[in-house]
């Protein structure tokens, strides 16, 4: 027998109506949300007992019924987060005021506010000290993230743990993340030990939240497009001369050419776009000379075709379902999950697939004995992934070498009826062949790639609890990946046809053992403390096959038809790490904490003396708002100390120990060639030890937290690591595995947070954070001052594909180059590389032709940013909410190889215009033309001489890499969501909780860049100090609709 | 709990011991090239070649108007020469030397010797490039991370004790699984004593006295004595192991012969014009003026293999897939004994001068193909018939024909030496500061990087690290 309950729930402080507030009968599914006015209406069954009120940013509360009809509610503005529980390393739960060192928790909801797919995109400006370190969206892959600056000297990424599973970032499905809290220094990363040296992203999937049943279904369907490509020039077209060139027929030209006589055309076969000028001539476009071509034979006025790279892109689409099952009992507890992602990307033909299936429950088999379960399925299909970077056949042409008068469209006819293939880049008017570029559309559906990866990773926990204190767990954690890849070369395309394949399986299994105790001394004193033993195998296995020279018969791709000898490659690695390691964490009377921890690896990748490493740390918290030092009150109602010290160690890949003698991979004909590897191991290697400490403060001010405020200062010196030195190549090795340097890292993270309004119309959270990060590379190896650095880590995981390797420069054969450097007394990542002469007063040295004179190895500043920092929203307005996040970066260098290769081929708008006596840039200087470079003569007078464009972009500039140099200054809207819970009224009978609509935006605006380079988006940057054919970035828009029932 | 063992470590996906004749064959492999690719590091590279102006650039002309100046020889160290330094190493340490992974490519002293010509030869190469380079501190690992640099005397000094020791090392062991000599012996010794040969006649100018007696004791101990000799590498007919202008010619046709080889061939009807070069769409063999660059080259047109342009191809017995490559050829040897005997380092005057010169075009004409009967019309050409007051200018330049497309850093230290032949110089389109032919290649950035001191210290000693430095011989 139902009755209905209704009433109004309003706001205590402010007596105003609150819209969307939660109502639920207790221990039942049964609920509703308020509307507009604040009213509810709710049937309750007859035995129910209370209600449940709840609402953010107010505490909840509970109404008994008895027997009521009308239960009017005032809730009261929930008091500071006391409460709060993070989840800490080895998924340990403790509450925030306890913890000595700064952690940051984000919850699941925030993370997919927008729903971004990256899980790390998705982590933009959230956390403060954390530095997303982008690439192109477009790419379908995890951008990596930089915690705290610069650690190593080689680069390195935090590690991603998912229920206490260390796994892959690309293998977590935002929709079941209930939380994740990001874990900065060594205090609070120590108990994970070496593999967690830069940090860890703790993150905890969801589980059955309430008793009974719940459902939740969410589509979510999004629009991708480019929104920045560099700045063009217009005015002339591809060639090499403004002159053009009249055909004549010759006597061995193709009968069909032999009325075309007297006909203009440009050099097709120059890649660069230093032709004649776009001024409506009729001329042979490439097409012209194609008998296949239905425009064959047909002039065309010659003009610009601005667009003709942003037509090449398209919108891609995303749609992502997921529907999630739970049901709680009294003894079990239950979540399944299934995501599917089908995403399309803005480059022609590809494709991302996911299917994701989750499982997380725990059964009580007897009141003392728990087990609990949570398996992670992980299907994906990745079809022709982009590829970017210098002489890429799309982005990397586009922007590189590319005629700026070509039509898009005319491309797209990629192939001809024989079978082959087309190109704007044809040889001339009686050689259609390819110069040096195939057509983009070619390589978009003929240069194919595939991948499939697929990936089960989770636990299996057994738990006896002897008593309430103690508690016996036994833990099975693995993760296994396999992934398959195959690339082909189509026949017939420039470069001599190929088909590869390969397959990479990762396993991991890791077996842990761990007892448990709890206890309470008296009224006043807490002990908790932990002891495991744990066991993790790394496995992999790399098989590949590829044909070589070729294939024996065209199109068909297999790795068997090959013209020579085909390749095959395996490559097995093992690696065992045992450990044991305890904590123990002690509080007294809710104010004072403490916590210590210890750990002891033993690593089978170290040579046996130095196998067993020891590290460890503790911690303090010192709540004083509730020592009873300070008086109770209503401005400061919340204050923590904290402090920590930590030692965290780290080790290295296996097989760097022993010397081997490898067998190439290109043999002489049937013959082995073996030889010496480049790098040289060492049977002398340590363990890395870094030790910090870190210093804060956490304050809340005003009734009902309305600031909250957070401060750290940490230190940090990571010494004797463990890297491969790069060396003098004439000491017969290019690097030599060594413990070296010392580098130091510390910086302040403060974060400002607070809900400036909060009435029943409108609730406003606002988050602001900032950090600083200063870091010195105190010593290098002996006799070392510079040592080139790989940044980006040191290729890591390339068999997976992951990761790629590290680069420490960038530059062409012969030409000065750029690289990224760790000099003594010195911030990490100094970019060396060529710069402009200059005189005392800093002006540009021209030569007596006018030409900027060059200096090698100039310092071009530091790849690493001054401060970082972000700043989220959410304004909850009567149903309505609006959430957005801006993200930023102060200072840091990059070079722009794009840029270099626009100006060098003539496709930049600065190639351009007027000069400075009013006549074409690009006329011969003897005329008025030219481009006059502002500096001086080394006797100082003023620079006067005219040059030529070409010649000083193509030549000069292109040698110049300070030219290119910028500064990743950058301020970014990064997302935006609007969310409108719907009305329940709108759905009639159907047993709807609740439903929202949002509408979504990823990347909307850039909102600065100090650069203020068009194309280059310094937030999205291809590696973490230069970008050179880097793929756009890209904007997405969307909708989202979420129901739980 | 899975307990750590020491073998855990050992990679099981490589070898922990190097079979000897595959170290060698990876040397030999590596001046050769991999790939279709021409790496700056090739015996046969585009620099040299283009330095010698032996070809022109097609399109993109930088590295021929010397645009280019820093080139890395450190592959070189962790190359070839650290491979023969293990080889030399397997071959002498008593734990090591009987291995069957050693004794079955040879003898001990055999696979040593092999092992210290290629390293000279390499060491050559090295310093003839950059001058002054790391030789006596090198190559010693963690030990000596900042190798000091050696003058190019010195290693001069250093390359004449190997190489003559090396040659006189050979025994009965035989010598297997050589890609080079296919394990004659006696060929490497000749290839040893003539590459003794062309260092001392690199000495013509600074150091005469060393020069010729060096040139003395290297005819002594055996130079090359028939085309049979050549030190050919032979590239095969797969594209890992191809000729690096095939590989150039698949698609990119950056290189077509120069205008001057072309017109040099022509103007005394020189039988190896048709194959050093290919014909032009309308049948005629033409040449692309060195360092034509910019709008110009739109007038020139090399077409490709299927659709020839208005400028001659590399001729297809230079540019097939397996056309070998000659390192030193036995005509090169003979033209560097016509010199000798001009200078009077060796006997027989300018009468011996004429002979070994006209056995020198002899012999390279018959490694071209040529007929005996084409080659004796050849001899008879005006512009052939050596005359004694022009005898360094006939010989050098009759040497540069013959080294077309083979060591391309040897022909352009000979021009370096004698200023023959007369190429294009200055050059009037060229990046480089003095518009020169370069004199050397710049040090590679990571000296300055990591080796600073010494860097400084060479630079004080030899010169700016520039293109129009003179190294020692060239003065």
């Amino acid at each position: 027998q139902n009755s209905t309950v209704t009433g109004t729930v309003t706001a205590a402080a402010d007596k105003g109506i609150l819209p969307g507030v939660s109502v639920r009968v207790k221990e039942s599914q049964a609920g509703t949300v308020t509307d507009a006015n604040g009213h509810y209406s709710l049937s309750v069954p007859s035995n129910a007992t209370a209600l449940v009120f709840s609402f953010v940013g107010f505490a909840p509360q509970e109404v008994p019924i008895s027997g009521r009809t009308t239960i009017n509610v005032a809730l009261a503005e929930s008091s500071q987060q006391l409460g709060e529980v993070v989840v800490t390393a080895l998924g340990i739960s403790r509450q925030e005021k306890s913890l000595g060192y700064a952690a940051q928790q984000i919850k699941g909801e925030n993370l997919t506010m927008t729903r971004q797919q990256d899980f790390n995109t998705a982590l933009a400006g959230k956390v403060s000290g954390v530095q997303i370190l982008g690439g192109s969206g477009a790419k379908f892959g995890a951008s990596t993230v930089r915690i705290r600056g610069i650690n190593s000297l080689s680069g390195g990424n935090p590690i991603y743990v998912v229920n206490g599973v260390v796994t892959d970032p690309n293998s977590i499905n935002n929709d079941d993340v209930e939380s994740l809290t990001v874990l900065k220094g060594p205090a609070a990363t120590a108990l994970y030990g070496q593999r967690a040296s830069e940090g860890a992203v703790v993150i905890t999937l969801k589980k059955g939240s309430k008793k009974g049943i719940g459902v939740s279904l969410n589509q979510t369907t999004t629009f991708e497009r480019v929104y920045t490509l560099p700045k063009y020039q217009n005015e002339y077209g591809g060639g090499d001369s403004q002159e053009w060139n009249v055909y004549e027929y010759a006597a061995n030209d193709p009968e069909y050419l032999k009325n075309f006589s007297g006909t203009k055309y440009y050099n097709y076969d120059v890649d660069e776009s230093w032709g004649p000028k776009m001024d409506g001539t009729k001329y042979a476009p490439w097409y012209f000379w194609d008998p296949s071509n239905s425009d064959f034979g047909k002039l065309k006025s010659f003009v610009a075709q601005p667009d003709n790279v942003r037509d090449f892109y398209q919108t891609g689409v995303t749609t992502n379902n997921n529907v999630a099952f739970s049901k709680v009992g009294d003894t079990y507890n239950a979540r399944v999950s299934y995501t599917n992602l089908n995403r399309t990307g803005v480059s022609p033909n590809t494709s991302q697939k996911r299917n994701n299936v989750s499982f997380n429950g725990d059964m009580k088999i007897t009141p003392k004995f728990t087990v609990s379960a949570n398996i992670n399925v992980f299907q994906e299909n990745l079809k022709n992934v982009p590829s970017e970077g210098y002489g890429t056949q799309t982005s990397g042409s586009f922007n590189q070498w590319f005629h700026r008068d070509l039509e898009m469209n005319k491309l797209k006819d990629y192939r001809r009826p024989d079978g082959t293939y087309t190109t704007w880049n044809i040889s001339g008017p009686t050689d259609l062949t390819p110069k040096y570029w195939d057509n983009p559309y070619t390589e978009a559906y003929v240069n194919t790639t595939q991948a499939n990866n697929n990936r089960v990773y989770g636990n299996l926990t057994a738990a006896y609890n002897f008593t309430k204190e103690l508690k016996l767990s036994f833990i099975a954690r693995g993760d296994y990946l396999n992934r398959d890849q195959n690339a082909r070369v189509g026949s017939g395309t420039i470069n001599p046809d190929a088909y590869s394949e390969s397959s990479y399986q990762y396993k991991e299994h890791d077996y842990v053992a761990s007892l448990e105790y709890d206890h309470m001394f008296g009224k006043d004193l807490s002990l908790r403390a932990g002891a495991f033993g744990e066991s993790r195998e790394d496995l992999t296995k790399y098989v590949f096959a590829g044909t070589n020279g070729g294939l024996a018969i065209p199109y068909l791709y297999t790795t068997d038809n090959s013209l020579d000898r085909p390749s095959a490659t395996t490559i097995h690695t093992t690696k065992v790490v045992n450990s044991l390691y305890g904590y123990a964490s002690l509080g007294y009377k809710q104010f004072l904490y403490l916590d210590l921890n210890v750990r002891n690896d033993w690593s089978s990748a170290l040579p046996a003396n130095n196998r067993s490493y020891l590290y460890g740390g503790a911690s303090g918290s010192f709540v004083f708002t509730e020592s009873g030092l300070i008086e109770k009150n209503d401005v400061l109602t919340f204050g923590k100390l904290r402090a920590s010290v930590a030692k965290v160690g780290s080790d290295i890949d296996p097989y760097q120990v022993y010397q081997t003698y490898n067998l190439s991979t290109v043999p002489y004909g049937s013959t082995p060639i073996q030889f010496l590897p480049n790098a040289l191991p060492n049977p002398n290697l340590q363990p890395t030890l870094s030790t910090s400490y870190e210093l804060g403060t956490e304050l809340h001010f005003l009734r009902g937290d309305r600031i909250r405020f957070d401060f750290n200062y940490y230190h940090r010196n990571t010494k004797n690591q463990i890297l491969p030195l790069p060396v003098n190549g004439t000491t017969g090795y290019s690097t030599i595995i060594v413990n070296a340097g010392s580098i130091v890292n510390h910086g302040i993270e403060m974060s400002l947070g607070g809900t400036p309004i909060k009435n029943s119309n409108l609730v406003w959270d606002a988050n602001f954070n900032i950090a600083f990060n200063r870091n010195k590379v105190v010593s290098l190896y002996p006799e070392f001052n510079t040592l080139r650095s790989t940044p980006d880590g040191a290729g890591g995981s390339t068999l997976s594909g992951f990761q790629g390797a590290g680069a420490t420069g960038f530059g062409f054969v012969g030409s000065p180059s750029f690289s990224v450097n760790s000099v003594v007394g010195q911030p990490y990542g100094q970019l060396i590389g060529s710069g402009f002469r200059r005189d005392a007063n800093n002006n540009i040295i021209v030569d007596a032709d006018g030409f900027p004179e060059r200096d090698d190895n100039v310092n071009l500043g530091s790849i690493l940013p001054k401060f970082t920092g972000g700043f989220t929203n959410s304004i909850t307005y009567k149903g309505v909410n609006i959430g957005f996040s801006i993200d930023y970066q102060y200072g840091g260098k990059f070079v722009s190889v794009t840029q270099q290769n626009l100006a060098g081929s003539g496709l930049a708008l600065s190639t351009v215009g007027l000069n400075e006596n009013g006549k074409p840039r690009r006329d011969d200087p003897s005329t008025g033309g030219g481009t006059l470079v502002k500096g001086v003569h080394e006797d100082g007078t003023p620079n006067t001489t005219f040059v030529d464009t070409r010649d000083l972009n193509e030549g000069y500039y292109s040698a110049i890499w300070e030219q290119y140099t910028y500064d990743a200054t950058y301020i970014k809207l990064r997302e935006v969501s609007v969310g409108y819970n719907l009305p329940k009224s709108w759905f009639g009978r159907i047993p709807l909780q609740s439903a929202r609509f949002s509408i979504v935006a990823q990347n909307p605006w850039l909102i600065y860049t100090k650069a203020k380079v068009k194309g280059i988006d310094p937030s999205q940057l291809q590696t973490s100090f230069y970008e050179g054919g880097q793929l756009p970035a890209t904007r997405t828009l969307g909708f989202n609709l979420n129901l739980t029932f | 709990c899975k307990k750590i063992t020491d073998d855990m470590n050992v990679s099981p996906n490589q070898p922990d011991v190097l079979s000897t004749g595959y170290g060698i064959n990876s040397a030999i492999q590596w001046l050769g090239g991999t790939g279709g690719g021409n790496a700056t590091t090739n015996i046969n590279s585009a620099a040299g070649e283009l330095y010698s102006q032996y070809l022109s650039e097609t399109f993109y002309t930088n590295e021929s108007r010397f645009a280019l100046a820093q080139y890395d020889y450190q592959g070189y160290y962790t190359g070839p020469i650290a491979d023969l330094n293990q080889v030399i190493r397997f071959n002498t340490d008593p734990a090591l030397k009987d291995a069957i992974t050693t004794l079955n490519f040879g003898s001990n002293a055999n696979q040593i010797a092999v092992a210290r010509i290629l390293r000279a030869f390499v060491f050559l190469t090295v310093t003839d490039r950059w001058g002054d380079v790391p030789y006596s501190e090198a190559l010693k690992g963690l030990s000596e991370l900042t190798p000091k640099f050696d003058t190019q005397k010195d290693i001069y000094t250093a390359l004449f004790k190997e190489l003559t020791e090396a040659q006189a090392q050979f025994d009965n062991g035989g010598l297997y699984e050589d890609i080079l000599f296919q394990g004659d012996v006696t060929k490497w010794k000749h290839w040893a004593n003539s590459l003794r040969a062309v260092m001392a006649l690199r000495l013509s100018k600074i150091d005469e006295t060393t020069g010729s007696a060096e040139f003395k004791k290297a005819v002594a101990d055996g130079l090359m004595t028939s085309n049979q000799d050549n030190a050919t590498y032979k590239y095969l007919g797969e594209l890992n192991n191809e000729n690096p202008w095939f590989g150039n010619y698949r698609n990119r046709y950056d290189y077509g012969p120069s205008a001057l080889v072309i017109n040099t061939l022509k103007a005394n009807a020189d039988p190896r014009l048709e194959v050093y070069a290919d014909t032009t769409s309308t049948g005629t063999i033409v040449g692309l003026p060195y360092g034509t660059s910019g709008s110009a080259l739109g007038a020139f047109k090399i077409g490709n293999r299927k659709v020839k342009g208005n400028i001659s191809q590399i001729g297809p017995a230079y540019a097939s897939q397996s056309s070998p490559t000659v390192w030193t050829s036995y005509a090169q040897i003979l033209f560097a004994q016509a010199e000798a005997a001009h200078l009077g380092w060796i006997t027989g005057g300018d009468g011996q001068a004429a002979t070994l010169y006209n056995k020198g075009i002899t012999a390279s004409l018959a490694q071209n193909g040529i007929t005996e009967a084409a080659t004796a019309t050849y001899l008879a050409k005006p512009g052939v018939v050596f005359d004694a007051t022009k005898a360094e200018e006939q010989i050098i330049t009759q040497k540069w024909l013959a080294n077309y497309l083979g060591n391309g850093w040897e022909s352009w230290a000979e021009y370096r030496r004698t200023g023959f032949p007369v190429l294009l110089d200055p050059v009037p389109t060229a990046l480089n500061a003095d518009k020169h032919i370069p004199r050397r290649q710049q040090y590679p950035q990571s000296e300055n990087d990591l080796n600073k001191t010494n860097y400084n210290e060479v630079v004080a000693r030899q010169g700016p690290d520039a293109l129009n430095t003179h190294i020692w011989w060239d003065k």
